[in-house]
């Protein structure tokens, strides 16, 4: 799984909503998570689905509902990349701040 | 298209320096490893020594506020960038009190192809609650 996918199933913002609440209850079922998101049930799987083929989300069927549980390592692998390339750039800016007023004045 | 990502990377710093000389310090520093010449559409690659050459394509020259190109982040990578996937980095240079603002602006990870940054990514293993909390609010802003 690839950092493109994860932001690209988090590009909606009823999917972001979903996996926001799966932060702070890492279970729950499909009823709680579309709650108030203005969605049929329908329209709910179809985003879970998104975020389950991001590898996002886990869904474990239960009876006729459905159990959906965060799957963290491709949220994981997304944050990692993104702070790592930002360290990178804030080194490079704070090299290139230092190389250039650590030069004596040019006149 | 796409309100809630924010496919980006935005980082600042002040430079106590005239834009000029910020500008020119930039060229000198980082994208002094460009080799190639450093004009709208040229094709050109960063020398990171043992670490090897980097392609990268140079979109808009503008001294000494703006300079922008795209490249494969996060990697070393020589060839075709376009079939890659790559990111569109830009740098933009204001006068502000205190000297000069430099703003790296990298932009379009959304569009990097799967599979590619895995082992970056792989080495993660600090208390994800509050790192799922801290990518969402990323994402959000």
């Amino acid at each position: 799984m690839a950092v493109a996918d994860v932001f690209r199933a988090l590009g909606d913002p009823i999917r972001l909503e979903m996996v926001q609440r799966l932060s702070r209850s890492r279970r729950q079922k499909i009823a709680a998570l579309s709650n108030g998101l203005g969605i049929t049930r329908q329209g709910a799987r179809r985003h879970l689905q998104v975020l389950a083929d991001a590898e996002l989300v886990r869904l474990e069927p239960s009876g006729r509902d459905v159990w959906v549980e965060l799957d963290p390592i491709s949220l994981d692998r997304a944050r990692g990349f993104i702070a790592e390339l930002e360290r990178q750039w804030d080194v490079r800016l704070e090299a290139l701040k230092r190389s250039i007023e650590g030069e004596p004045p040019s006149e | 298209m796409n309100q809630a990502v924010q496919d980006f990377i935005e980082r600042k710093i002040v430079i106590n320096a005239p834009i000029e000389r910020v500008y020119q310090g930039l060229q000198e520093d980082f994208l002094g490893k460009i080799v190639g010449e450093r004009v709208p559409g040229s094709h050109v690659y960063f020398n990171f020594g043992e670490w090897g050459n980097s392609s990268a394509h140079i979109i808009d020259v503008q001294p000494p506020t703006y300079f922008s190109y795209r490249w494969v982040p996060g990697t070393i990578y020589e060839g075709d960038i376009y079939e890659m996937g790559c990111t569109l980095v830009e740098f933009k240079l204001a006068e502000v009190e205190g000297g000069t603002e430099l703003t790296v602006f990298e932009s379009g990870f959304a569009s990097l192809p799967a599979e590619r940054y895995q082992e970056a990514m792989d080495n993660n293993s600090a208390g994800w609650d509050e790192e799922i909390a801290g990518l969402v609010e990323y994402l959000k802003k």
